[in-house]
C-alpha cells in the first residue's frame, strides 16, 4: 500500500470511529409487542388455533390469541407494551371450540359485552364459540409500571396448556429507549451508583437491555387430543409436561432471529447480547403449569420486583427496592412475574485479562492495550472501545492454565478459540465456531437438567446463549447490538 | 425436712426434668384447652364431586369431653382454636377401622412439645425403642414422629405453650400414607378481631384412597407405596369447586380480611386473586403476606399470588372497597391449574371469598352446545344453576329469547330459591323443526346484585 494514502486513510478511520462512538447506539434493545395509542390504547385478538415449531422439527398444536392485523395465532400471545395511567382495552372474538376470555392478574378489569352474547364464567365474561360474533372488550387501568401476564380465565387448565397465554409490560412515567436515563422498569429514586457504572446517578431499576423470558411448559399428549377434536374427553389431571420453552420456542431456536420466517407463530427469540458493564433487565414471566429454576450462568442476577411491585419494605412502588435481592438462581412461578437485573459483567477478578495479554498478540493481529482506572478500578473511558469496562487490577494477568494440544481438546460450540474477549484462537478441525465475535457465552436455562431436552435430546427446551459482546472488534471496527439480529 | 434433705430424696428426680423442660418451652401462662378428636374413616359418597367410585378417606371427627357427642368425621378435621400461652391437650381416639389398619398420633409443625418418636425393625415390623435410636441399632428407623396410639386406644398429645399464627395439624405416623388419607386441620391460635378466612389447600389420589380401603397396600400388594402418587382431585377446605361447594365468608365491603392459607398436600399451590366485581381497590389487587408458618414477617410481601409449598401456612390480608351492589365474590384459584375434577370442569382448587354476605349466581355449563340433533327429535341437557354466595338466590325469571327461541321448549326451573352452596337443575329441551345452525340464549333473573340477568348461549344444528 502507499505510505501516502495510508496515512491518509488513518486519520478517516479515527474519525469514523469516533463518530461511532458519539452517535447513540440506536437499538438499544427493547422488548418486542404491540404498543397502542398512547393514553388509550385498544388491541384486537381473535382467539384461533395454528401450530408451533418444536426445536427437532415436529410440529406441535396450539390454541392461541393472533392479533387482528395479522390473523396468524402466535405462542406466547402478543406482548402488549402500554405506559402507566393508560386506560387499555383489549377486544377479544372468538374462532375456537369452547369459549374463551382474557384476565389480567393484579389488575381491575371491567368485561364488557360489545355485540353478541357474552357467557357469564366463573372469572370474567367470557366469549362463546360463535365464530366471531360475539365481542367482549376488557378494559383497565394500567396503574402502576411492571412486567405482568394475561391467560385466558376460562378452563385456564386447558386453555393456558394450549397457548392462551402471553405478557404485559407497563412502562413507567419518563420511559425512553433512546436515553439513558429513560430506560427504565420503575418510578424508583435515583440514588448514586456503584462501580462500574459510566454515569453517577441512576435508579437501580434503570438498564440498558431488556428481554422476555416467558417460561412455558406443555404436554405435547394434551395438544394430539384437543388437534384431534377430543377436548371434550381431556383430563388434565394427567398432565406431565414433556416440552420446554422460552419464549414459546425450544432452544436452539431460542437464538433464532425475532420474526423468524420459518416461525411464523413464534414469533420471540431469547437470545440476550450485551456488551461488557451493561445491565440487562430480565422480565421473567412464569407460564407454565409447573415451577422452573432460572439460572442465569455467568455472574448472580437482582430481583427487583415480582407481580409488578419492587421489593421493598414500605410495600411503596415509588421507593428504592430495597428488599432486593441478588441470587443465580430464581424460581419461576406458573402465573407470577419477577424483574431481575444482570449484570454489569466486567471479567473482572475471573482470575486474568479478560482481554488478553497487555501486550497484545501480534501473531493474531491482536493489539496492545492499557488500562486506565477509574472509580473501583474499572476502566471507563476504553481504548477505542475495545476493552471498555476493563477491570484494571487484573490487567495483563496471565490466563492461570496452560492448555494442552489442541489435538487433544474439543469444544463447545461457543467457544471463540481463546479465552479472551474479542481475540479468537485457532480451533480444532472438527470444531465449528457459532462465537462470531470472540463473545463470552452464558448459558440462561431452566436447571431442572430434564427441561433443556426436547424429545429426550439434549442440548433443547429451556436453555438459551447470552452473549457478551466486546465493544468492537480486536481491530477496533465498532460492535453494534441489533435487538432483532443474531 | 431441710431443703438439703428434700433435694436428697425424691425431689432431685422430679425437679431436673421440670426444669429442663420450664427452659425448653417455657411456662404456660394462659388457659387450658382440650380437644377429643376421633380419628377414624369417612368416605365420600359416588358423585359428590363428579367421582365415579366412593372415597374412603380417614378424618377427625370432633368429640366432647370423654368422646361423648362426636360429630361426623371430616376432612379436613375440625378448626382448632386457642389463645397464645394457652396449653393444648390433644385427645386421640384411634377408631380407624377397615382392612388396613395402623397406630395414629397428632403433630403441629412450629409447635413445641416434648416428642417420643416410634422406631421399628423395617424387616420384622416390631417396635424397638421410643425416643433416642438404642445404642448400636443401625437398621431401626422411625414410622411415628410421636407416641402411637394403636386401634381403639387413646392418647393424650400436650403442647404446653402455644405460640400464635396458622398451624397444621395433622397425623405424625406413617405420614406418607395417614397425612394423604386426610388426617389434617387447621389450628388458629390467637385470631385477631376482624373477618378471617382459613383456607386449607389438599388432595385426593384416588387410587392410593382405594388401595388402602381394600387392604391392597402395602409392600406385596398392588400399591405397595405412595411413591406413585397422582392426584386427581384438589381441594379447598375439603371439597373441590363443583355444582356444590361452599363458598367462604371474607367480611363486608370495606373491610380487612386476614386469609389464613394453609396446604395440608403434597404439591405445591399458588393461590391467586380475581376480583370480577370489583370489591379491591382498583390500585390494590394484591394480597399481602404478613405471616409465614405461624412467623410474623419482618417486611411484607405484597404479590397478586403467593407460593404455598407442601406443609406451609401463609397469613395474608386483602382489603375491599365500598360496593354500590352491597359485596359480591372475589375468586382465588390456585395457579397451579388444577381446576378440574377428573376430566371435568370447572372444579379443583377454587373457592369463592363472599363479601357481603349475598347471594351470587353461577350457570355450569355457561354455554349449551346440543351439538347435531335429529329433526323433530326432542333433546334435552341440563344447566345447574348454583348459588355460589353466602345468602339465598331467589329467582324470578327463566326466558328463552333469540331467533330460534321456537325450537326450544320454556325451561322448567327445578326451585326458584336456591341455598348457598347449592345447585338447582334447569332443563332446556331442543326439538330443531328445520334444518340448519340454531341459536337462542336462555335469560335468568335474580336476586344476584353483580349478575342480575345472567344469560347462557343456546347452539344446536338441525339436521
Amino acid at each position: 500500500m502507499k505510505r501516502t494514502a495510508f496515512k491518509n486513510g488513518i486519520p478517516v478511520l479515527l474519525m469514523v470511529m469516533m463518530l461511532c462512538l458519539l452517535l447513540p447506539v440506536s437499538s438499544h434493545a427493547v422488548i418486542n409487542g404491540l404498543t397502542g395509542a398512547l393514553g388509550t390504547p385498544v388491541f384486537n385478538f381473535t382467539a384461533k388455533d395454528g401450530h408451533i415449531r418444536s426445536g427437532d422439527g415436529d410440529s406441535i398444536y396450539m390454541w392461541g390469541y393472533a392479533p387482528t392485523n395479522t390473523g396468524v395465532m402466535q405462542y406466547p400471545g402478543p406482548t402488549l407494551i402500554v405506559t402507566v395511567g393508560d386506560v387499555v382495552t383489549i377486544n377479544l372474538t372468538n374462532q375456537l371450540p369452547l369459549p374463551v376470555s382474557m384476565v389480567f392478574p393484579g389488575h381491575s378489569v371491567t368485561a364488557v359485552q360489545v355485540t353478541g352474547t357474552a357467557i357469564a364464567g366463573l372469572l370474567t365474561t367470557e366469549v362463546p364459540p360463535d365464530k366471531g360474533a360475539t365481542t367482549v372488550s376488557y378494559t383497565f387501568t394500567a396503574s402502576q409500571p411492571g412486567t405482568y401476564t394475561y391467560y385466558s380465565g376460562t378452563r385456564p387448565d386447558l386453555e393456558v396448556e394450549m397457548g392462551l397465554v402471553g405478557t404485559l409490560i407497563v412502562r413507567p412515567t419518563g420511559f425512553n429507549p433512546a436515553t439513558v436515563p429513560g430506560r427504565i422498569a420503575y418510578n424508583d429514586p435515583i440514588i448514586p451508583t456503584t462501580p462500574p457504572a459510566a454515569v453517577a446517578t441512576a435508579q437501580l431499576s434503570s438498564y440498558d437491555r431488556e428481554y422476555l423470558f416467558f417460561l412455558s411448559d406443555i404436554d405435547v399428549n394434551i395438544h394430539k387430543q384437543v388437534e384431534l377434536g377430543q377436548y371434550y374427553l381431556v383430563d388434565t389431571t394427567n398432565r406431565h409436561a414433556t416440552s420446554w420453552f422460552e419464549n414459546g420456542r425450544n432452544f436452539p431456536d431460542t437464538m433464532a432471529d425475532e420474526n423468524a420466517a420459518y416461525l411464523p407463530s413464534q414469533p420471540y427469540s431469547a437470545m440476550p447480547q450485551m456488551h461488557p458493564g451493561e445491565r440487562v433487565l430480565i422480565r421473567l414471566v412464569g407460564a407454565g403449569r409447573d415451577l422452573h429454576p432460572f439460572h442465569t450462568h455467568g455472574q448472580n442476577h437482582l430481583i427487583i420486583a415480582r407481580d409488578g411491585r419492587l421489593l421493598n419494605n414500605a410495600l411503596s412502588n415509588t421507593g428504592i427496592p430495597d428488599l432486593a435481592v441478588s441470587d443465580f438462581t430464581t424460581t419461576s412461578i406458573p402465573g407470577e412475574t419477577v424483574d431481575e437485573i444482570w449484570g454489569p459483567w466486567t471479567g473482572a477478578k475471573l482470575g486474568w485479562d479478560a482481554y488478553g495479554p497487555a501486550a497484545g498478540i501480534p501473531l493474531l493481529g491482536i493489539p496492545a492495550h492499557t488500562c486506565t482506572p477509574g472509580p473501583g478500578g474499572f476502566d471507563i473511558t476504553g481504548q477505542a472501545g475495545h476493552n471498555m469496562f476493563e477491570y484494571c487490577p487484573d490487567h495483563n494477568k496471565p490466563f492461570p492454565v496452560s492448555l494442552p494440544d489442541q489435538t487433544s481438546l474439543t469444544f463447545g460450540q461457543m467457544y471463540g478459540g481463546t479465552p479472551f474477549l474479542a481475540v479468537f484462537g485457532a480451533l480444532p478441525p472438527v470444531n465449528v465456531r457459532q462465537n462470531q465475535q470472540g463473545a463470552m457465552t452464558f448459558m440462561w436455562h431452566s436447571h431442572a437438567e430434564r427441561e433443556i431436552t426436547t424429545n429426550n435430546i439434549f442440548i433443547g427446551g429451556m436453555a438459551t446463549m447470552a452473549f457478551v459482546l466486546p465493544y468492537t472488534t480486536a481491530s477496533g471496527v465498532p460492535i453494534i447490538i441489533d435487538q432483532f439480529k443474531p | 425436712m431441710t431443703y438439703r434433705t428434700f433435694i436428697k430424696s425424691w425431689g432431685a428426680l422430679l425437679l431436673v426434668p421440670f426444669l429442663l423442660t420450664s427452659i425448653l418451652i417455657g411456662v404456660s401462662s394462659g388457659a387450658v384447652i382440650d380437644s377429643w378428636l376421633r380419628a377414624e374413616v369417612k368416605v365420600i359418597p359416588v358423585g359428590v364431586f363428579g367421582n365415579h367410585s366412593s372415597i374412603t378417606m380417614w378424618g377427625y371427627a370432633k368429640c366432647a369431653a370423654g368422646f361423648t357427642n362426636c360429630t361426623t368425621a371430616t376432612v379436613p378435621g375440625p378448626t382448632l382454636t386457642a389463645a397464645a400461652g394457652d396449653t393444648l391437650n390433644i385427645h386421640v381416639f384411634n377408631n380407624i377401622s377397615g382392612s388396613y389398619k395402623e397406630p395414629t398420633s397428632v403433630v403441629i409443625p412450629g409447635q413445641t412439645k416434648t416428642m417420643a418418636p416410634v422406631w421399628f425393625n423395617p424387616a420384622t415390623g416390631a417396635v424397638t425403642a421410643t425416643g433416642s435410636r438404642p445404642a448400636g441399632d443401625v437398621t431401626s428407623r422411625v414410622r411415628s414422629f410421636d407416641a402411637e396410639t394403636q386401634f381403639r386406644q387413646t392418647t393424650t398429645y400436650t403442647w404446653p405453650s402455644l405460640r400464635s399464627g396458622t398451624y397444621l395439624y395433622e397425623s405424625g405416623t406413617h405420614p406418607a400414607v395417614q397425612v394423604q388419607m386426610g388426617l389434617y386441620g387447621p389450628l388458629i391460635v390467637g385470631a385477631g378481631a376482624g373477618p378471617e378466612a382459613t383456607l386449607l389447600f389438599s388432595e385426593i389420589d384416588p387410587v392410593l384412597h382405594a388401595a388402602v380401603s381394600n387392604g391392597d397396600y402395602g409392600p406385596g400388594k398392588t400399591v405397595t407405596s405412595p411413591t406413585g402418587y397422582r392426584s386427581q382431585y384438589f381441594l379447598v377446605n375439603g371439597l373441590p369447586y363443583s355444582a356444590s361447594s361452599p363458598a367462604v365468608a371474607a367480611g363486608s365491603p370495606g373491610q380487612t380480611v386476614r386469609l389464613r392459607l394453609l396446604n395440608a398436600g403434597l404439591e405445591p399451590k399458588m393461590p391467586t386473586l380475581q376480583d370480577p366485581h370489583h370489591l379491591l381497590p382498583p390500585t390494590n389487587q394484591y394480597m399481602t403476606v404478613i405471616a409465614e408458618d405461624g412467623n410474623v414477617l419482618p417486611h411484607r410481601r405484597l404479590q397478586y399470588s403467593h407460593l404455598l409449598p407442601p406443609g406451609k401456612t401463609l397469613d395474608a390480608t386483602i382489603t375491599t372497597q365500598p360496593n354500590a351492589a352491597g359485596g359480591g365474590n372475589i375468586v382465588l384459584y390456585d395457579m397451579k391449574l388444577n381446576l378440574s375434577n377428573g376430566p371435568f370442569s370447572p372444579g379443583g382448587a377454587l373457592i369463592n371469598l363472599n363479601v357481603g354476605p349475598l347471594p351470587a349466581v353461577m350457570a355450569l355449563p355457561s354455554v349449551l352446545n346440543f351439538g347435531a340433533v335429529p329433526l323433530f327429535r326432542p333433546t334435552q341437557m341440563v344447566v345447574a344453576i348454583k348459588n355460589d354466595g353466602l345468602m339465598p338466590l331467589i329467582f324470578t325469571s327463566a326466558t328463552i329469547t333469540g331467533p330460534s327461541r321456537a325450537e326450544f321448549r320454556p325451561p322448567i326451573l327445578g326451585l326458584t330459591t336456591i341455598p348457598p352452596g347449592t345447585s338447582s337443575s334447569l332443563t332446556v329441551l331442543f326439538r330443531p323443526t328445520t334444518e340448519g345452525p340454531k341459536s337462542a340464549a336462555l335469560t335468568l333473573i335474580s336476586n344476584d346484585p353483580n349478575l342480575g340477568t345472567v344469560t347462557i348461549p343456546i347452539f344446536g344444528n338441525g339436521y
